[in-house]
Parts: structure tokens; C-alpha cells; sequence
């Protein structure tokens, strides 16, 4: 059993908290993602697990072992840096083989598994090859099989994709789940880019400031998020700042600053007069020349729009001067808003999420 | 650089290169030269030469150089090799002092140094000996040591030995299968470039050496201001192409894999 419990765990620079009584729990066999902005603690948390830096206060565990005391090449972590770090004086054979020769396995044994492992990255073959001679894609494959040949307990990844072009990224994706299933290894892996984090993992934890600000699957996260720094990190998100004026049994009548009623969804529990903030993603903004009828439907003009390819993004403006983003599917150039077109910006209820600051 | 303009260029690189080696390629022309006055026309000759095998003074004086610069060499090097690990890889307090004070045995002149070293043997009781220049000449060949290191360790990512220790191996193996491997190359161009500094060193030797000892450099200053034959242009010509050989191989060596 591989889970990996934190309890407690902070570490200080100086006055400034890296981590802050971080608690979490990543269970057995989970593809774990670690979310947050540069400087928000999540590399220290991982180089922490990792043994590399030791924390002031808190514990963690790796199965029912408490790993604060064991140093780093003890814990059995298998690491991937984001640069994926082979050592540039050996060949592919000798890299991948470096945890089994320290593990003192005969020749044969070695030979088997260096084997094996390059069959699940699917470079079979490469044995022979130097460093300098891989793809970035390589490298990477590479990398992870030099740290799940020693058969860890937990694998650590650093921002598993960044260094990847868009098309690879996305084969890597699917890849690095693959892998991960068919080995069934606790797997936590870092990374600032929300994309990856839900795309890849079966829980996010989202991390600012040194502290975890939720944890949950991709969905929870990205559809219920607990706070504003959530609901923007995660996606886009508009905001609308304003106050609960009435909680009734199906929906919470908001209304904002500027006069606008809206149709929302929250907790029961919410404070109603107070100030508040609704977020509305805008992929769940519908534009259209005549109203649909949702819930929330105004009357809105083009200002700007974006061309993206797969979709367009169209700044809007309501008449009270509220600024709204939408992404809208490509269905052809035929069917495209231009800048200065009055149409109805309109959101379902359950898409106007209210927040707790 | 322009077609037109590349000539410019050109010439101004081999004006640099006469200038620089005019003077030391005169004075290997006339280590060849048959006539003990340095007069021309150069008549090839290669008697300094086979009269330097019987010159017992300057060959003792080149095997004092020689063993002086190795075992300078060997000694800085090791130490120069653990100050430069130390700055590159870890925090400590007072690094940036430590840093700063490798710079002076660099910049201020060996006269001085020598001198200084020389009332400072005298003080301890040291004296002028091999051990003070041993002492004299390892102290100033150690900021080498550590610039090249250092240089060549910057090159290198702490990352594979923190992976390396995540695939089990411990600092100590990670440091001999991983580290010391990438650093080798600046190792080996250090220990070269150490010797070399060691070996043409003049002014630590001239104050710090005893009576009865001399290294290379020391002994064809004397023979230059007692009076000389060829036999020194013979012996400058040996060490000198002796020292291209040592400092070509170490620039080899800091070069990057």
C-alpha cells in the first residue's frame, strides 16, 4: 500500500511560509496533481516528500512509515525533474540502469528490465542511444522509465509536460495516464498550468501562498470552485461583484453593484446582504441574436471578438457597462457575431456560481 | 563581419599574434643560432642543445620546477576542487566573503606576495625553503583552480545529483558516479593549468627559495645577469613549447562535452 499522508507540514524561508500546515492525503495508485502559481509552495511540498528539504514542523508518511527522518535516497521516490535531468555522460542503457546498479541486480536482471521498461515507453531499441540524441518526448519517456524501473513506492513529477510542444503534450497526456494505470503507482506530479492538472489527474489539490485552497476531482474543482483565486486560476472565469439580496428555495436572487438581477446557484448558508462575487465561465455564456430564454438573459453588444480557431471569444458588454467574456464553438464564418452586434448574453442558472471570497 | 571589411580583420589578428610572438620566436631562432654572441646570419647549429644534457645546474633547476609544480599542482588542485563544489552547490555563511577573498592572489602582483610571504615564513620560523615555496606556490595557484571548477561545475544541473540520490544512490555515490565525472574534464584543465602557473612562477621562488635551490625561472634570471650563452635560449625554448603543449590540452579539457 502506497498512499502518501501530510500531515501537518511547514516550512519557512525567512519570515515567508513556502508551506503552511499543509494536510492532505493522495491514496494508493492516484494520479495526483499538486495545483498552483509560481511561488505558491507546491515544488517545495514535493522537494519536501522527496527528502531533499526538510520541513520545520508537520510529518509525512509513505504507506504506514513515517519518512521524515529517512533520507532522500532511502525513501525509494522515484523523481522526474522538468528537464528531465539524464545524466548527459551515459548512455540511455546506462541511465535507466543506474537505480538497478546501485540496487546491486546481476547483469541479466538488468538487462531484463531496461528491457521491459523501454517496451512500456515504447522505445524499445533505444538502448544505445546518447542523451544528446532524443526528442524531448524521448527524453521524457526516457526519464520516467529510469525512475519507475526501481519500482517505487510513489513517483514525483515535475511540470510533466511543460517542456513539451502543444501536440506532444497532448500524445504525453495520454501516455503518461497509460503508463501510470498499467504500473499502478501513487503518483504525484506539480504544475502550474490548470490544463494539465485536469486533463491528467484523478484529483487536484489547488495550492496559493503555501496554502492548499481545495481539493477534489477536476469537475468539483473547476465546476464548484470554493473561492475567487479558484474559480480564475482554474479556466476563466467572469466575475461579478455585487450582493445576495434573497435566498430562496431553488435559486439566490443576486443583484450587483451596477443594478444587474441575477439567477444563481449557491450554498444555502450563504450570508444574503453582504458583499459577494458571482463567476460565470464563459464557455457557459450562450450568445444568440434572439433570446433563448435561460434564466439570466441580457442584452449585450459586441466589442471585441478573437478568432482562435477552434472557437471564438467575444468580449461583450451588457448596458449597465458589465464586461463579459464568452467562448462561442466555431460553426463557420457565416455564423460569426462582427464587433458592434446586439445580441442576448444568457447563462443558466446553475452556471452563476456564487463565491465565497 | 563583411567581405569587404574581413581583410582589416585578418590584418589586425596577425599584427596581435607578431607582436605577441616576435620576441619568443626570436629567442628560440636563436637557440639554434652556432654563435655564443647572438650575432647574425643564424648558422644552424644544434650544440646548445647537447651542451644543456651537461648542464647540471639548469637541469637540477628544471627538476626542481618540475617536481614543485606537481606536487603544487596535486595539492591545489584537491583543494581548489572542494572550495569550487562548495560554492557551486551549497549556502553557507560567508560564502560571498570566501568568494571575494580568492580574487587577490590573482590581482595583487607576485612581487608583493612574494615579499609578503617572505616576512611571514621569517616570522614563523619557516624561512626560505621548499616547504614556504611549496606553501607560496599552491596559495597562488589554488584561485585558478577554483575559477576553472567552478566554471565547469556552473555548466552542469544540481538536478542530476538530487536524481540520482532519488534512484537510491547516496551523496557520496552520487558524487563519484555522477558529479565528479561531469566535473573531470575542468579537474584535469585545472590540474594543468596549476601546474603551468607553478612551473613559470618567478617571484615566489626568487623569495622564498633557500640557498642552494632554484627553480627554472629563477636560474635564467641569474644566468641572465651573470652572463649567458644560448644554452638558456635552449632550455626557454624546451619549457616554452613544453607549456603551449600543457595549456592547450587543459583548454581542451574546459571546453564543455
Amino acid at each position: 500500500m502506497s498512499r502518501v499522508k501530510i500531515e501537518g507540514l511547514t516550512k519557512k524561508y525567512g519570515k515567508v511560509f513556502a508551506a503552511d500546515n499543509i494536510n492532505l492525503v493522495v491514496e494508493d495508485k492516484e494520479l495526483f496533481a499538486l495545483l498552483g502559481p509560481s511561488g505558491s509552495g507546491k515544488t517545495t511540498i514535493m522537494r519536501l516528500i522527496a527528502g531533499f528539504s526538510k520541513p520545520d514542523t508537520g510529518t509525512i508518511w509513505s504507506g504506514d512509515k513515517v519518512i521524515n527522518e529517512i533520507p532522500p535516497h532511502k525513501r525509494n521516490i522515484g523523481m522526474v525533474f522538468q528537464n528531465y535531468a539524464l545524466f548527459p555522460h551515459m548512455s540511455v542503457f546506462e541511465n535507466i540502469a543506474f537505480g538497478l546498479r546501485i540496487r546491486r541486480l546481476s547483469s541479466t536482471e538488468i538487462k531484463k528490465q531496461v528491457g521491459k521498461i523501454l517496451e512500456l515507453v515504447q522505445l524499445a531499441g533505444f538502448e544505445n542511444r546518447r542523451t544528446n540524441q532524443l526528442s524531448g518526448g524521448q527524453q521524457q519517456r526516457i526519464a520516467l522509465a529510469r525512475a519507475l524501473v526501481t519500482n517505487p513506492r510513489v513517483l514525483l513529477l515535475d511540470e510533466p509536460l511543460g517542456a513539451l510542444d502543444k501536440k506532444l503534450r497532448m500524445e504525453m497526456q495520454v501516455e503518461l495516464k497509460r503508463i501510470q494505470r498499467e504500473i499502478g503507482i501513487t503518483t504525484i506530479f506539480v504544475t502550474h498550468d490548470q490544463e494539465e492538472a485536469l486533463t491528467l489527474s484523478d484529483r487536484i489539490a489547488v495550492i496559493n501562498n503555501g496554502k492548499i485552497i481545495q481539493v477534489g476531482i477536476p469537475t468539483d474543482v473547476y465546476e464548484y470552485p470554493a473561492n475567487r483565486f479558484v474559480a480564475d486560476f482554474l479556466g476563466y472565469s467572469n466575475f461579478i461583484e455585487g450582493r445576495i439580496d434573497e435566498v430562496r428555495e431553488d435559486e439566490i436572487i443576486f443583484v450587483s453593484s451596477t443594478g444587474l438581477i441575477l439567477k444563481c446557484r449557491g450554498n444555502i448558508n450563504m450570508p444574503f446582504g453582504k458583499h459577494s462575487l458571482v463567476a460565470i465561465r464563459p464557455e457557459k455564456v450562450s450568445i444568440s441574436k434572439a433570446p433563448k430564454l435561460y434564466s439570466n438573459s441580457f442584452e449585450a453588444i459586441v466589442e471585441h471578438l478573437v478568432y482562435m480557431g477552434t472557437g471564438i471569444t467575444y468580449h461583450l458588454s451588457l448596458q449597465d457597462g458589465t464586461r463579459l467574456l464568452t467562448f462561442e464553438r466555431n460553426e463557420g464564418p457565416s455564423n460569426v457575431f462582427p464587433i458592434g452586434s446586439k445580441v442576448y448574453a444568457e447563462w443558466r442558472q446553475e452556471s452563476c456560481m456564487i463565491l465565497a471570497e | 563581419m563583411r567581405g569587404r571589411h574581413s581583410w582589416l580583420f585578418v590584418i589586425y589578428i596577425l599584427v596581435t599574434l607578431i607582436f605577441l610572438y616576435a620576441p619568443i620566436l626570436t629567442m628560440m631562432a636563436m637557440s639554434f643560432n652556432r654563435s655564443p654572441f647572438y650575432e647574425l646570419p643564424i648558422q644552424f647549429d644544434l650544440k646548445w642543445y647537447q651542451n644543456l644534457a651537461y648542464n647540471k645546474r639548469l637541469i637540477q633547476a628544471t627538476l626542481n620546477s618540475a617536481g614543485l609544480a606537481l606536487s603544487t599542482s596535486i595539492t591545489s588542485t584537491f583543494l581548489g576542487m572542494l572550495a569550487a563544489l562548495a560554492l557551486a552547490r551549497y549556502q553557507f555563511r560567508g560564502r560571498s566573503l570566501f568568494q571575494i577573498l580568492l580574487i587577490p592572489p590573482i590581482s595583487i602582483p607576485w612581487l608583493i606576495i612574494g615579499v609578503s610571504m617572505l616576512l611571514l615564513f621569517n616570522l614563523l620560523g619557516l624561512g626560505r625553503s621548499l616547504v614556504s615555496m611549496y606553501i607560496g606556490h599552491v596559495a597562488v595557484s589554488i584561485p585558478y583552480v577554483v575559477l576553472v571548477v567552478y566554471a565547469r561545475l556552473s555548466g552542469t544541473d544540481p538536478g542530476l545529483e538530487e536524481t540520482a540520490m532519488s534512484l537510491g544512490a547516496s551523496p557520496a555515490i552520487a558524487f563519484i558516479k555522477v558529479t565528479f565525472p561531469l566535473m573531470l574534464p575542468g579537474v584535469l584543465a585545472a590540474g594543468l593549468f596549476s601546474f603551468a602557473v607553478s612551473f613559470d612562477n618567478f617571484s615566489i621562488s626568487y623569495f622564498l627559495a633557500p640557498p642552494g635551490v632554484t627553480t627554472l625561472p629563477v636560474e635564467i634570471y641569474s644566468a641572465i645577469r651573470k652572463g649567458f650563452t644560448p644554452v638558456v635560449n635552449a632550455i626557454a625554448t624546451i619549457t616554452f613549447l613544453f607549456s603551449m603543449v600543457v595549456v592547450l590540452i587543459a583548454s581542451k579539457g574546459t571546453r564543455d562535452i
